[in-house]
């Protein structure tokens, strides 16, 4: 490096030695900011930053989920208990219910004779034993030997025949229209309209619906 | 006022107050680097942003033994040069040959006196890269090693910018004294 050199670069270097320009205020609010938001993003236990935010972020977040879930179950609880509250005791219930409907039952309750082929023979047979036809004897209008013997299974081996004979008396049983017990839930459910059942309702404060199908039985022929 | 040690202590905790002692003790000094690299005050201005944030954000890297000052300027010098590579692709690199100005006759400038908003505003019409290169090696007093190490250049690169800066100052100083003669 030859002396002019040396002369120039020391010109420049002199000049701007010591050289302090005014410096705006803009440079360190930006500083600052920056500095804020570097200070904000670091995890730091002194001061609040992002990770902070985030933990009670978290924290009301999962407060609110849990006291949603909470509420939302006490109010399914409420609603099961509203239901239960409809469901009277079984027992109670049906006894009641066929006291009230005692009369309609008994109406639509016909007596029916019907004459069990194996069943009603037998019974009849235990009501009024007959000696001639258990031990296999000779009907005593017709004439025929009767086809059951003693050592005969009554089950397997019954006899149309015997269903016809006069000593066999007739079998009477009771015949109740047939009941539908429709589930409250499943009204709901199918969206039925209540007023449509509320007229079939026999106990409109019970938690199940009965309802009568109109059952026409044929008439019978004493 | 606090003294160095303490303000450098603060700044460690964090503590507003001592990194505003800071600032506003170093702040002209630092300012007056950045425009001198770069090549227009908003630019200047980011870059001072930007190196300030760097130093409160690694205080805690300085070393007592070393320079605090010189420690600072080198935060600073290093932004001006990630500014410059940053703004390298877009910017227009002005190629100064050794004929553009070896035609011109240069008059002994050292008798001529120059005001310091001079000397600033014929760096300032430097390229780029050459005004990076004078300024580390003249103003920085950095050798052609360190800068053709942390510019990425071989030295003789460096060498030669320096020469080509210079006697494009000189031309442009000398037209300068030409005008206000």
């Amino acid at each position: 490096m030859n002396k002019q050199e040396d002369k120039f670069f020391e010109m420049y270097r002199d000049s701007f030695q010591g050289f302090e320009p005014e410096v705006p205020a803009s440079i360190y609010a930006g500083v600052r900011k920056k500095m804020m938001w570097s200070n904000f993003m670091t995890f730091n236990l002194s001061t609040l930053n992002v990770w902070y935010l985030g933990l009670i972020l978290a924290g009301g977040l999962g407060t609110i989920g849990y006291v949603s879930i909470e509420t939302s179950m006490g109010q399914m609880t409420a609603q099961h208990n509203v239901l239960n509250s409809f469901e009277v005791p079984q027992t109670a219930q049906t006894a009641t219910f066929e006291q009230e409907n005692q009369e309609v039952i008994s109406e639509n309750t016909s007596k029916l004779e019907v004459t069990l082929p194996t069943v009603t023979s037998l019974k009849s047979r235990t009501a009024q034993p007959d000696a001639s036809n258990i031990d296999g004897g000779t009907n005593p209008e017709t004439g025929n030997e009767n086809l059951v013997s003693s050592e005969s299974d009554a089950d397997d081996k019954c006899d149309p025949k015997l269903i016809e004979t006069p000593e066999a008396p007739l079998e009477t049983m009771e015949v109740i229209k047939p009941e539908i017990v429709v589930p409250f839930s499943i009204t709901n459910a199918l969206q039925i309209d209540m007023n449509d059942l509320v007229s079939q309702i026999n106990d409109p404060n019970s938690g199940e619906i009965k309802m009568k199908l109109p059952v026409t039985l044929p008439a019978t022929d004493e | 006022m606090a003294d160095l040690k303490e303000i450098i202590e603060g700044c460690r905790r964090n503590k507003r107050q001592y990194q505003d002692m800071l600032y506003s003790k170093y702040s002209g000094m630092f300012y007056g680097l950045c425009l001198r690299y770069t090549k227009n005050q908003p630019e200047a201005e980011d870059v001072m942003q930007e190196a300030w944030v760097k130093i409160f954000k690694n205080i805690s890297s300085y070393k007592m033994e070393n320079s605090f000052e010189g420690w600072m300027r080198r935060i600073m010098v290093n932004t001006a040069i990630t500014n410059y590579r940053r703004n390298l692709k877009h910017a227009y690199q002005e190629d100064i040959t050794d004929a553009s100005y070896s035609k011109h006759h240069v008059s002994p400038w050292e008798e001529c006196e120059f005001t310091r908003e001079e000397l600033y505003n014929a760096i300032n019409k430097l390229p780029p890269g050459y005004k990076l290169v004078f300024n580390m090696y003249v103003i920085e007093g950095f050798k052609h090693k360190e800068i053709a190490e942390q510019l990425e250049i071989d030295i003789n690169t460096s060498k030669s910018q320096l020469s080509r800066a210079k006697k494009y100052l000189q031309r442009e100083l000398l037209e300068m004294s030409a005008v206000n003669m």
